[in-house]
């Protein structure tokens, strides 16, 4: 009995002892904090939760936190907790506060983050008074979408897969005509076309913000400078591309004006349905939308954008950031580095929402199928031959980046830009006297946020 | 002299409104006071706020390109809702105050969008609103017309708008059925009697003794109507065309999307004001068309 006392004291302090001992070493184990969003189900976030447990599983020395919240009012968030001095040590951003965190002396240096031979595509770089404040978490490109069966049907050659080959805008519109059908049969080119009863629209090119701005860069034009110094929309080729985007509705009816999207459905569905013939989206659509409807029946192309002058595509991709009030910048450093690793981003790369953003997936052909080409990756993506240079070459070697990587002040002068754009989509103003008549707001806006 | 007795009624009184005034105090005063604060400054919330004086009441009026059309919006969604609401919210009272049968479920049925919560009717009423699936669209539909752009139209989002706020004026409804209910059936009678018809009593005693309870929902419905945000915030995020980014709106954009906190506080303090002198407008015309029994 005495025995069988001493023993039970004895296991009692083993294991009050091993209790203290485990404890002591995850308190050894540095903690941080990383804070990023879902878009629409929990079950997402529950992924994000899946990959946070992988990486403490895989770490001895640091232990990490996920703060996880929806994406709508994510900004409002961040916001919030930098007002109450409350910030995670770091984060997913959206690419249009960036460089306002920056600005604002929140976010850390990162130079240090990758060694030269293994660091992320230099293009996907926000950068602040020289210093890279964070990297794109994928590598994204616009292109041109397109629903094969419609072309084979009015046979038609499919948008161009390389830059080389790509359609000046003129070539764009004959096409679109082409492919715009009303209720009767008549297509846009054709005498009677009845505009009023549209089935089916030529195109869409994107009109959203920071999307259209593109095709004035490929008229020798764009918002501003690649260097961030000079305002370019208010000169005559950013102007011109501008109307040519609104007249693809506003005169030539072949694509939807943007209260008719508001009351259409997603890209992929879009072509699916026939609503539109070819639409322009970014690289993510292959595995957010286009997937969908791959299991339904679609069978799209991917090509490149139509050009005035040059073959130009933007590219972006959300960054990841530290911020600097982290203690623990070097554990931040090293968290951000896993988390960014495409190994840990498999599923999303393979199914086509991202792009890879290290160097060495670009460099070999063997490197690249292991993630394009769809033998490989047993994903519903467009064919490796058409993919490499309609999206891959053009993300290399034609991309120039949408100015939130460089311009402190983006929005703030989108603001402006948007505030009656409308008028412009909707042909009921030009585009030379909207840009004349809010240049001057424009300008002071720029000059007041362009680095000195 | 006061009796010490009165000086300790005056105490407990203070005593039990204590709470209110401190509530008042901490929750409407200092942060009123704290926005007048913000509004002189650039204040981005990442950064310590920087004095700018009045800059930013002048910037509202020089460069901001959304406050003119925000000014608009809101009183066009505002005066709308609140004719609509009113004429809507009297003329369902009037019908539910007669002798009908199952009155009492219909009152029900009347008073139920008011315990809605607006978030969930907003985003109910967005599936209706809907182009393509929507049950508004399909109705039409069926008479052979074109399918609207409820929300996505800049001429039909705001009136889109109106009615579901009209719709869920279940309170307005019942407080003036209380109204109605509360109007003497002497004088209806006396009218009767004099050889008045329905319409002489509506128009020589329900209205004159129910226009105080009109001027009330009518304020109230303004000064809610003029700071509606839910719908334009769950369904047209201010647009198309801006169409729908009334005032309320714009300020929490400016803040807590945009990051300029002054230049918000500068706004939502000059909104303060208007709310101020277009409930003072109605105070001041009031005496024309109200009619106080016994006055």
């Amino acid at each position: 009995m005495k025995v069988s006392r001493k023993l039970l004291v004895l296991a009692l302090a083993v294991s009050i002892f091993s209790v203290i001992a485990v404890s002591q070493a995850t308190a050894q184990k540095t903690e941080i904090s990383y804070m990023a969003w879902y878009n629409t189900t929990q079950s997402e976030a529950d992924q994000v939760q899946a990959t946070m447990d992988r990486f403490n599983a895989s770490q001895d020395k640091i232990h990490a936190t996920l703060i996880i919240i929806p994406r709508d009012g994510y900004e409002t968030k961040v916001n919030t907790m930098a007002a109450g001095r409350q910030l995670p040590d770091c984060t997913e951003l959206s690419e249009a506060m960036t460089l306002e965190f920056a600005s604002a002396g929140l976010l850390a240096d990162v130079s240090t983050m990758y060694p030269p031979d293994n660091a992320p595509l230099k293009s996907l770089a926000f950068t602040y008074a020289g210093k890279p404040v964070g990297y794109s978490s994928g590598n994204e490109v616009l292109l041109m979408y397109y629903n094969k069966k419609i072309f084979d049907a009015a046979k038609l050659a499919y948008p161009p897969a390389s830059a080389d080959k790509a359609w000046t805008w003129q070539q764009y519109i004959d096409v679109a005509k082409k492919l715009t059908k009303d209720k009767n049969g008549k297509t846009a080119d054709q005498a009677g076309f009845d505009p009023k009863n549209i089935v089916q629209y030529g195109t869409d090119f994107d009109r959203t913000w920071w999307m259209w701005p593109i095709a004035a860069v490929s008229n020798g034009g764009g918002l501003m400078s690649p260097d961030g110094k000079q305002l370019l929309i208010g000169k005559p080729e950013s102007i011109e591309a501008m109307q040519a985007v609104a007249d693809l509705y506003a005169k030539y009816h072949v694509a939807p004006s943007r209260s008719d999207l508001a009351a259409m459905s997603t890209l992929d569905v879009n072509l699916l349905t026939g609503k539109v013939a070819m639409a322009t989206g970014g690289q993510w659509n292959i595995g957010v939308t286009l997937a969908n409807s791959v299991k339904d029946g679609l069978d799209y192309g991917v090509g490149v954008l139509p050009k005035f002058k040059k073959a130009v595509t933007y590219n972006t991709g959300a960054p990841y950031g530290i911020f600097k009030s982290t203690k623990n910048l070097d554990a931040a450093m090293t968290f951000i580095r896993w988390w960014a690793d495409e190994k840990n981003q498999w599923p999303v790369i393979l199914n086509g929402t991202l792009m890879p953003v290290m160097a060495k997936w670009y460099q070999t052909d063997a490197n690249m199928r292991q993630w394009a080409d769809p033998d490989v990756t047993k994903t519903p993506r467009p064919a490796f031959s058409m993919y490499k240079t309609a999206v891959i070459d053009y993300a290399m070697n034609n991309a120039v980046q949408v100015p939130w990587y460089y311009f402190n002040g983006y929005t703030g002068l989108n603001d402006i830009l948007e505030s009656g754009i409308d008028n412009v989509w909707n042909g009921k103003q030009t585009a030379q006297d909207y840009i004349t008549k809010i240049l001057p707001q424009l300008q002071k806006f720029f000059d007041d946020h362009k680095a000195k | 002299m006061k009796s010490s007795r009165s000086r300790r009624t005056t105490l407990v009184a203070y005593l039990f409104l204590t709470p209110a005034i401190l509530g008042l105090v901490f929750i409407t005063v200092l942060p009123l006071l704290g926005v007048v604060g913000i509004s002189l400054t650039h204040w981005s919330g990442l950064v310590p706020p920087t004095y700018i004086g009045l800059d930013n009441y002048r910037d509202i009026f020089t460069v901001d390109p959304y406050f003119a059309r925000s000014v608009v919006a809101t009183l066009y969604f505002a005066v709308g809702a609140v004719i609509m609401g009113t004429l809507y919210a009297f003329f369902v009272a009037l019908m539910l105050n007669q002798r009908i049968p199952g009155r009492g479920f219909f009152r029900s049925v009347f008073f139920l969008p008011y315990v809605v919560p607006s978030v969930g009717a907003s985003v109910v009423w967005g599936w209706m609103y809907e182009a393509n699936f929507g049950v508004f669209n399909y109705f039409l539909s069926l008479f052979g017309f074109d399918k609207v752009q409820w929300l996505g139209n800049d001429i039909t989002a705001t009136p889109s708008i109106i009615a579901l706020t009209v719709w869920g004026l279940g309170n307005f409804i019942v407080i003036f059925l209380a109204g109605l209910q509360s109007v003497p059936t002497s004088y209806l009678e006396a009218v009767e009697i004099d050889g008045g018809r329905a319409w002489h009593k509506f128009r020589h005693v329900t209205l004159p003794l129910m226009s105080p309870i009109i001027f009330f929902n009518v304020l109230m419905s303004l000064v809610t109507n003029l700071q509606i945000f839910i719908p334009a915030r769950t369904l047209t995020k201010g647009g198309p065309n801006n169409s729908t980014l009334y005032m309320v709106l714009l300020i929490f954009r400016e803040g807590f999307e945009r990051n300029n906190f002054g230049h918000a506080a500068a706004v939502s303090l000059i909104f303060f004001l208007f709310i101020g002198a277009l409930t003072g407008l109605i105070f001041a015309t009031s005496r024309k068309w109200l009619f106080f029994e016994g006055a």
